[in-house]
């Protein structure tokens, strides 16, 4: 066990992060469960802007996402003994926060933030008209998205935002490649007929 | 899949993701449909792939970072003596304690006798010889807290954190139990036989002896 061979919480010097940095996530895991809750924390920094992104794909705003995505790694934390290193711990994650995401958008809207509601951005260098029309466009994408069924919609996702192979995709979702592929097929199909609809 | 053949589903992803074979391709080329589908699809996808999420500012990452870890320090410890007992193996041997539990609770749960009065049937209902046999022993639910089988089984219930369980797939769906029974290692239900064994061997000493 990895927690044997050296001692996360022993690390927790100026050093720390570089040393950590090279310290692989199953390791990480294994501390973790042998008691060294620092691993923990380090897991949650590599990971953290990842879990974000999909919660904030699946809910379109960030307070909802923010609080998704804390609500991801508590499960985690929770199932850390359930994770067996079949996977990579980050596709693990990504299992999770889909689960989390769609159980929290089943039967809900999607709601986009406004702009001015984004104060949490790092947007120092755009010009505002350009803001406000890549904010529109955004906007009818993601509402066209949310109208997707679950399957094609955590498909899209996960394919275009985060750029997953099928075969990760498959092994998230537990559906076979074939399944992931017909889906994201169905996906584009629906989505140009939502934009369509919508005007663009 | 000859060239003259339209694409599937399936292969109009592969288009898009650029892996479609060569000889597919030039069907795209030149057949008018599927171009025009290969087009539409392709639209969609750059629709979709211009909308960037926007990057949270640094504090935000550090204020998310020390709300999880208050969040995940304030969290119960959840090695309780039933985890520590089934270490290292962890759920399959979760999985395997919590078949045993299930299968000696059906196996060994006597309830406890509890007198019913017999209710009365009525007489356009009654049939000689048909009667139902109206007895304490249907009184399933007599007195449960007091039952051994239903005891251990509350046991591991108290020691098994609940995504664990789900992880483990052990439900009270019908036929869960021996699920789990067929997805154990030939060790592993060597180990629930015996326990099993010795658990039912227990019981008779207990009756013999009572």
């Amino acid at each position: 066990m990895a927690g044997r061979v050296f001692s996360l919480s022993a690390a927790v010097t100026p050093g720390w992060k570089l040393v950590m940095s090279n310290v692989d996530d199953r390791s990480l895991v294994e501390a973790c469960l042998d008691g060294d809750a620092a691993s923990f924390d380090v897991l949650v920094e590599r990971h953290r802007r990842q879990v974000y992104q999909v919660c904030y794909r699946f809910v379109g705003n960030h307070d909802d996402a923010s609080d998704l995505a804390q609500d991801v790694f508590i499960r985690a934390y929770r199932s850390l003994r359930t994770f067996k290193g079949r996977s990579a711990f980050g596709t693990w994650l990504y299992r999770i926060a889909v689960n989390v995401c769609l159980n929290r958008v089943s039967g809900r809207q999607t709601v986009t933030e406004p702009l001015d509601a984004r104060e949490h951005e790092d947007r120092a260098h755009e010009q505002p008209e350009g803001a406000v029309l890549r904010h529109e466009r955004a906007a009818t994408v993601r509402a066209a998205i949310a109208r997707l069924p679950k399957k094609q919609r955590a498909t899209m996702i996960l394919r275009i935002y985060h750029e997953l192979p099928h075969e990760q995709i498959a092994a998230i979702l537990g559906s076979s490649v074939g399944a992931v592929k017909a889906n994201f097929f169905h996906a584009l199909a629906n989505l140009k007929k939502l934009l369509q609809e919508s005007g663009r | 899949m000859t060239s003259s053949t339209h694409l599937r589903d399936v292969e109009f992803v592969d288009f898009v993701d650029g892996t479609l074979p060569t000889a597919r391709v030039q069907h795209v080329a030149d057949c008018l449909s599927c171009r025009a589908r290969a087009e539409e699809l392709s639209a969609a996808m750059t629709a979709a792939a211009g909308d960037d999420v926007p990057e949270p500012s640094s504090v935000f990452w550090e204020q998310f970072s020390v709300r999880v870890q208050q969040a995940v320090r304030n969290e119960p410890e959840r090695l309780g003596w039933v985890w520590q007992l089934l270490q290292p193996a962890g759920v399959r041997w979760t999985a395997l304690a919590a078949a045993a539990a299930l299968i000696l609770a059906a196996a060994l749960w006597r309830p406890a006798s509890v007198a019913v009065p017999p209710a009365p049937q009525p007489q356009s209902a009654a049939v000689p010889g048909s009667q139902p046999d109206v007895t304490a022993d249907d009184d399933t639910f007599g007195d449960i807290e007091s039952d051994e089988g239903w005891a251990l089984v509350r046991t591991f219930a108290d020691e098994l954190a609940p995504d664990a369980i789900d992880a483990a797939g052990v439900s009270a769906r019908p036929g869960s139990a021996e699920g789990i029974a067929l997805r154990m290692s030939d060790s592993e239900r060597r180990a629930l036989a015996q326990l099993l064994e010795d658990e039912i061997k227990r019981q008779r000493r207990t009756e013999a002896s009572s």
